[in-house]
């Protein structure tokens, strides 16, 4: 037996402590080691470690040290613990640690607010898009037929699918439910008692209502009359103001009378197809035979217009219906050269959402929507949670002595986490009032910029609020972790001491890096916005190539051209009127292919009379216009200088008197050539462009005014028009039309500008709070540096270069990066763009440095400029 | 009733009352090796301790800081009064046993 002291073996002690870290078990382990002096006494030294390694690993995984765990473990429902004053007293912390810190407290509020309004912003409209179709009552049951095509060159994805695919589902493969049809190519103008009021409806097949769930308001419902036309109320409204528009006549035009068989209610928001009149699909086969209606229910290679929907029956065989539709596409194409498609049902759930298919039949979305609001959420709300991070660590001192106090009394990390977490949600949810009053305020602004805005509803629904509350727990958590463990990890001896470092800009930390982040990405906005405004500037004073000052364009609305000509030149103030049938860079993108042996080519067509050239002040290269009023013009064209280059003309003058196939019956002498200018916007490089002559496809008069008086003059026109059309007198400048075509930028500019001004003002404020806070934890240095006889500049620059340094290194990574970003941007939406060049990074480097150092030195200017005697005294 | 006492159980809940003023973890394990002769781990023990303050019978506190075992307090258990009541039940009912016994249960003699 040995008489030296002995000791317990060092792993099973350090074993079992690891397992009963807390003082909840400390009796258990002062008996083990009671146990083992005793053993030691009795037995060898050997024995009695033996006997203790057995002991600690029975006590391991014995009940008594489950059940202790358990006892006091912190968990939601954990009986054992007295939650309930707890929580309370979290709450009341909480609130009184926001009213003692209202600056922090407000910064903190105004910069989650705005962010999680762009997070609202976007759980608004996508659960609004969950809802579409959900109001059709067999919405279960309902599938489209998309086709996936593929040509040898692309494949591509349609929503629709060929005509003749219904029929043979209907007629050979019965079983499959109900199919519908629908063709899409009823547009026009309705006429009643001489109003006439655009009119954009459907095709459908007479299952049509009893398949997709739209309600009747009165009338028949059948569409089985060719003859009987069902319009939504809205339009019966337009159409016939208060009369009752049952058993009304409507003239559609040359697709002829129509009588209105009954009212139905308007196609909700939420519908992914739209229509304000309903026709019967017997209607669409009468007139496509008489040619009234181009459009194409024969060809499997025509896959635009015409859709397939279909109602299973519960409890179809999906499979099989794949394996027909399959089988229907393998018999059809394989007759087709170099051509084939396949066919799939889609459930309606998937239309507005991920399909990303061609020719939709109304709204679809994509799914690059979830994307887009996730990312751009989190680039304005993360600097928001980096802001509340940075704020609530570098405060840590302000607590110190509260956690320290909590930890000495018995609370344990999990429970300090959890209330420094509870806070920060706390802080969210208020937050998220403010987040709903930015919310509303920019609603509608953003509907308008978004290309569909028009078929979504940004109301406040039930839903959305518990979404949002989601939202913003699961932000406040995001913003409250990282200070909830640093808190949780404060020793409380170094608490109460008072010697807890509260870490303003110490030498690598996290809340530098947030700070440069946040700066990055403030310098990406303001360089987005720079940029964008740069090159709004050059589209505008862009030379397009023609002349756009002083034009009047009028829709001619089936009036004569040559009356119109006629009367308008008697006026003294019209210098000169041309004819045209679009309006350059507005609406001249009337594609056509001519063909060739060798190689198709696919050219801009416009039609122009022989004033147009000079009214628009393009000069010709060879050859000369059109004679005015010559027949014979309808068999000349005149090209532009892209067209001669495509051709393999090798210059202007060899081309005139060529001959140009524009179909197998037609070919158009070339008698003139234009320089090249920019008949549609920048986005599109200048193509080939073929000008013919042909009063039957005029729709615009172009009218060159000269005169003081615009508006008079606009007046005279008026009344000259009045005199020769019954139809309602239309004009506008061709420069006003011109400046909102090519106005590509405008909307990045609004989206930039809007995005970028909440992300500045996020990282200013979260700026402003980190200075406000580092100086006042250097006042006592400062009053000493004073009291030494340190001028006030250098101590602002003292207290300022450090803020200075993190946006120096904040922008130098972001350049780069947004500069390519940019220069994307940039080349896609213009593509004669010169780049985007120095002077903007300047600028924004500029910008960002005057707004960050406005914001620093205004408090640091302050402080510096205290007395010392104040801060001195304070201890 | 809150439970049964299982046979060990009655054993740890009569040495604590036999120890008084002293039962903690050790002195426990000693007095039941000792008069019992059964050998058992403080983890055992401790768990059968656990148990039974589950059941009730148990009241524990900690006693102050000792020179021994480390520093560590020891914690001292005491019987509530449902044991007390639970242990009478169950010696009467053994006594209410022996006394009809119709088997001499004697070993002398």
């Amino acid at each position: 037996m040995s008489s030296k002291p002995t000791y317990p073996p060092q792993l099973a002690k350090w074993l079992l402590n690891q397992f009963c870290k807390a003082e909840y078990t400390e009796d258990i382990l002062g008996d083990m080691e009671e146990e083992f002096i005793l053993n030691t006494n009795e037995y060898s030294s050997f024995k009695a470690k033996t006997q203790y390694w057995k002991d600690s690993l029975s006590l391991l995984f014995s009940y008594a040290l489950v059940k202790r765990k358990k006892n006091h473990s912190i968990h939601p429902f954990s009986k054992t613990q007295n939650n309930i004053p707890m929580l309370k007293n979290y709450f009341k912390v909480a609130f009184r640690s926001l009213k003692k810190q209202p600056l922090f407290t407000i910064i903190n509020i105004l910069g989650l607010s705005a962010g999680m309004s762009i997070g609202l912003l976007f759980i608004a409209m996508i659960s609004f898009i969950n809802t579409y179709d959900d109001f059709h009552e067999n919405k279960k049951q309902l599938y489209r037929v998309v086709s996936k095509t593929d040509d040898k060159v692309r494949t591509r994805l349609y929503a629709s699918a060929p005509a003749p695919l219904a029929r043979i589902l209907k007629d050979n493969h019965a079983g499959f439910g109900e199919t519908t049809r629908i063709n899409k190519s009823l547009y026009g103008e309705a006429e009643f008692l001489g109003k006439r009021i655009p009119l954009n409806g459907l095709f459908v097949d007479d299952n049509f209502l009893d398949v997709f769930t739209f309600e009747l308001l009165e009338g028949d419902k059948s569409l089985k009359n060719p003859h009987g036309i069902l319009i939504t109320e809205s339009y019966a409204t337009k159409l016939f103001s208060d009369k009752d528009p049952i058993g009304q006549t409507i003239s559609l035009g040359n697709m002829g009378e129509y009588i209105v068989n009954g009212i139905l209610k308007d196609v909700p928001n939420n519908s992914h197809m739209w229509f304000e009149a309903l026709l019967p699909y017997q209607t669409l086969i009468n007139l496509t035979e008489k040619g009234k209606i181009y459009t194409n229910l024969n060809d499997w290679k025509y896959f635009d217009d015409n859709y397939t929907y279909m109602l299973l029956p519960e409890k179809t065989n999906i499979e099989a219906l794949s394996t027909t539709l399959n089988q229907i596409g393998e018999d059809n194409y394989k007759r087709i050269d170099q051509f084939a498609a396949s066919f799939k049902i889609q459930h309606l759930d998937e239309v507005p959402l991920g399909s990303d298919t061609r020719n939709e039949l109304g709204t679809a979305w994509g799914t690059e929507i979830y994307f887009i609001s996730v990312l751009v959420t989190l680039l304005i709300l993360l600097p928001a949670c980096f802001n509340y991070a940075n704020i609530s660590t570098a405060k840590a001192l302000h607590r110190a002595k509260e956690i320290g106090m909590r930890k000495v009394v018995g609370g344990v990390k999990k429970q300090i986490f959890l209330q420094f977490l509870l806070e920060t949600i706390i802080i969210s949810l208020i937050s998220l009032i403010g987040a709903f009053f930015i919310f509303s305020m920019i609603r509608y602004e953003f509907q308008a910029l978004l290309t569909y805005g028009k078929s979504l509803d940004f109301q406040i629904t039930p839903t959305i609020i518990i979404y949002a509350i989601a939202f913003a727990s699961s932000t406040g958590i995001m913003a409250g972790i990282f200070p909830a463990i640093h808190f949780a990890r404060i020793k409380p001896i170094t608490a109460l001491k008072k010697t807890a470092k509260s870490h303003v800009l110490g030498k690598v930390s996290i809340q530098k890096t947030l700070l440069v982040v946040q700066f990055a990405l403030s310098f990406g906005f303001i360089m987005g916005v720079v940029v964008i405004l740069d090159q709004y500037r050059t589209i505008l004073n862009y030379d397009l190539g023609f002349e756009q000052e002083n034009l009047l364009d009028i829709p001619l609305q089936n009036a004569d051209s040559e009356l119109v000509r006629a009367s308008l030149d008697k006026l003294a103030a019209v210098q000169q009127v041309s004819m045209s049938s679009d309006i350059l860079g507005v609406n001249s993108n009337n594609r056509i292919w001519l063909p060739n042996k060798e190689d198709s080519m696919s050219v801009t067509q416009m039609f122009i009379d022989h004033n147009y050239l000079k009214n628009l002040e393009v000069d010709l290269v060879a050859g000369s216009s059109f004679e005015q009023s010559l027949a014979s013009n309808e068999q000349f064209t005149i090209v532009n200088e892209d067209f001669i280059l495509k051709k393999g003309f090798s210059n202007p003058n060899q081309a005139i008197g060529e001959f140009v196939k524009i179909n197998d019956s037609t070919d158009l002498r070339i008698i003139g050539v234009v320089k090249n200018f920019h008949f549609q916007n920048l986005s599109q490089k200048i193509d080939p462009l073929i000008l013919r002559n042909n009063p039957n496809n005029f729709y615009y008069a172009n009218v060159k005014i000269i005169s003081n008086d615009v508006s008079r003059t606009i007046t005279e026109i008026e009344l000259e028009w009045n005199k020769l059309s019954d139809q309602k007198f239309e004009a506008q400048f061709f420069s006003d039309e011109i400046d909102e075509a090519f106005d590509i930028f405008s909307t990045l500019l609004k989206i930039f500008g809007f995005l970028g001004f909440l992300a500045i003002t996020v990282s200013c404020l979260g700026l402003l709070g980190m200075v406000v806070f580092s100086t006042q934890s250097r006042a006592k240095e400062v009053g000493i540096r004073k009291v030494m006889g340190a001028p006030i500049t250098s101590i602002t620059y003292l207290l300022t270069k450090d803020f200075f340094k993190l946006m120096i290194i904040g922008s130098l990574i972001s350049i780069p990066i947004s500069y390519i970003l940019y220069s994307v941007i940039i080349s896609r939406q213009n593509v004669y763009s010169d780049g985007i060049g120095i002077m903007p990074v300047v600028t924004s480097l500029m910008i960002l440095m005057i707004l960050g150092l406005l914001t620093v030195s205004s408090e640091t200017w302050k402080v510096a400029s205290s007395n010392p005697t104040d801060t001195l005294r304070h201890e | 009733m809150k439970g049964f006492i299982g046979e060990f159980e009655e054993l740890v809940l009569l040495t604590i009352a036999t120890l008084g003023d002293d039962a903690y973890g050790v002195s426990i394990r000693e007095q039941i090796e000792k008069r019992a002769n059964r050998t058992i781990s403080i983890g055992a023990l401790h768990s059968t301790i656990s148990r039974l303050e589950d059941k009730g019978y148990l009241t524990s506190f900690l006693g102050g800081a000792t020179a021994e075992r480390g520093g560590r307090k020891k914690r001292y258990f005491e019987l509530t009064a449902d044991a007390k009541s639970a242990l009478t039940a169950m010696k009467e009912l053994r006594e209410s046993l022996w006394n009809e016994s119709q088997v001499n249960l004697g070993l002398s003699k």
